[in-house]
């Protein structure tokens, strides 16, 4: 469950928002925090928080806390 | 190219070569020229139902589109004045400015809704007005004639390595001057515009930046900062040429890979300097000396002449002597307006003395190390550090603000945060909206005391000293 949590922190601190506004369902462009410019500070929240660094297409892909989950998935980030 | 014509009469010059690309739609030169005399015709056929005036003052939301671009082109060859609009301005903005210019049409895409007709007294050579930030709502604009417009596209097309045959990107507003640069540098050589509304970082980009084969591009420092997060460096773009930085500062560390990745793979980055005052640019660094000159702006545009001023305005003439960086040459504005009667008339301006604190080196390219002015530059957008201390003060918070162009900073005392009961994220999150950047630049932070010099002015380096700890 850390690495939820982790990554829970990544979007709360970069977009600005709340813990309780983190889901599935929060997607790019969704809430007017979560522009281009956020997405690149998210992308770098998360490149610390798990150690790694992201391909091209996924930093473009990760549109969703939900399909961020499914790309750090193949970076071996487990969160079951 | 005859320098008499403008770059937007005649555009059927180019016949059929591929003037603009939206989506689906592709516009010829021709059928540009076809558009604009349409358009031409509906605004004849207002003016005369009510009897408008020959010269009129327009507002247009500026969209990245074809529709925008037609009813651009179609003012300056009808010799009115364009007021080029954030499409997404505030109601209550729009309506200040409204109310400040009382122009005659205010046009959105298609649709063209008069506001009046009565007569406006334009100064005739007036084309075009521009805002120097979007933001704080200033009613403050950047007044330019068509021969400002001109003069700086001819010196665009002269130093980049810009071809009839080339297709760019739009990656920056229409209504942003280094945006707006770069469609009338295109249209005066013939050149294609693919107008695009995704962000840099999005598939949709990519896609059409590859399905167009796009040649160039242009960015701002954050645009810059992005593309190397997203490995720009390993990107493999055949069809790109050359690419251009301007609208603030970008770090040292961060265009020595841009300079080594267009070295590498035979294409040309160009770090370059201007302002809307001076249409838009007036400097570029040339391409192969931006991995040893990171700091540099370079030399003065062709037709352009940069001189630098010590603080009693005398010449300074030795190389690495700091002083204002004063520009002389054909694109420098009219002047500024603020309201209607400004636009009557100008006094002409011989230099423009841009606020920058600048040397020469002794190969003769300049560097800015300094400003005078009291703004930074975020997002390519100037931000006035005074009005945001003012948009704040109006909602009683007393506040320094400070920064650079990577961050704004604002200092309020910890008694106003108790007593008001101000929530630094609420304030926080108000101001990105308010100013249109976003928070993630915005670092507000209260402090025991906003200090005062010993003449009783606002000390700003104390109180960055009190922020550093």
């Amino acid at each position: 469950m850390q690495n939820l949590e982790k990554l829970s922190k990544a979007f709360t601190e970069s977009l600005g928002i709340e813990p309780q506004q983190v889901s599935d369902t929060l997607t790019y462009n969704s809430i007017p925090q979560w522009d281009s410019t956020a997405h690149m500070i998210l992308i770098a929240e998360i490149e610390n928080a798990f150690n790694l660094m992201l391909d091209t297409d996924d930093i473009i892909d990760m549109s969703s806390f939900a399909q961020a989950k499914a790309i750090l998935a193949k970076y071996e980030i487990d969160f079951n | 190219m005859p320098v008499s014509q403008f770059f937007f009469d005649n555009l059927a010059r180019y016949g059929e070569a591929p003037a603009a690309i939206e989506g689906e739609l592709q516009v010829s030169y021709q059928q540009l020229q076809v558009r604009c005399a349409e358009f031409s015709q509906q605004l004849n056929q207002i003016n005369k139902q009510t009897n408008s005036p020959q010269k009129q003052l327009i507002f247009l939301k500026a969209h990245n589109n074809i529709a925008t671009l037609v009813a651009y082109l179609t003012t300056l060859q009808n010799r009115h004045a364009v007021l080029l609009l954030d499409p997404d301005i505030d109601q209550s903005k729009l309506d200040k400015l409204i109310a400040s210019y009382q122009p005659n049409l205010l046009i959105d895409s298609q649709t063209i809704e008069q506001c009046h007709s009565k007569p406006l007294v334009l100064e005739s050579k007036l084309a075009l007005l521009l805002s120097t930030s979007g933001s704080t709502g200033s009613a403050k604009q950047v007044c330019l004639s068509a021969d400002n417009v001109q003069a700086n596209a001819l010196s665009i097309v002269e130093y980049l390595p810009l071809l009839a045959s080339d297709k760019t990107i739009t990656t920056l507003p229409f209504y942003y001057s280094y945006g707006l640069s770069v469609l009338n540098s295109h249209l005066l050589v013939g050149a294609c515009i693919v107008f695009n509304q995704h962000s840099l970082v999005s598939r949709e980009f990519w896609q059409l930046f590859k399905q167009h084969n796009i040649n160039s591009f242009a960015g701002v420092p954050q645009s810059y900062e992005m593309l190397l997060r997203l490995r720009f460096e390993r990107m493999d773009l055949p069809s790109l040429r050359y690419f251009t930085q301007a609208g603030g500062k970008l770090a040292a560390d961060k265009i020595q890979p841009l300079a080594r990745y267009a070295n590498a793979n035979d294409k040309q980055f160009f770090v370059m300097y201007g302002q809307t005052e001076a249409t838009a640019r007036m400097a570029y660094l040339k391409s192969e000396l931006c991995e040893t000159k990171p700091h540099a702006i370079g030399q003065a545009i062709p037709g352009g002449q940069f001189s630098l001023h010590d603080e009693h305005g005398e010449l300074i003439t030795q190389p690495e002597e700091s002083g204002e960086l004063i520009y002389r040459g054909t694109n420098i504005m009219l002047g500024y307006a603020n309201c209607l009667s400004d636009l009557t008339e100008f006094t002409p301006l011989n230099e423009l003395a841009t606020g920058d604190i600048a040397y020469r080196d002794s190969e003769g390219d300049y560097v800015i190390c300094g400003r005078i002015k009291r703004f930074i530059k975020l997002f390519g957008l100037r931000i006035n550090l005074d009005e945001v201390e003012t948009l704040l003060a109006n909602k009683g918070l007393e506040c320094y603000c400070l920064g650079d162009d990577t961050k704004l900073l604002v200092a309020l005392t910890n008694d106003v945060v108790a007593q008001q009961h101000i929530d630094i994220n609420e304030l926080k999150m108000w101001l990105s909206r308010e100013l249109q950047i976003n928070h993630n630049v915005i670092n507000i932070k209260p402090v025991a005391q906003l200090p005062l010099t010993n003449n009783g002015k606002k000390d700003y380096p104390a109180v960055l000293t009190m922020l550093d700890d």
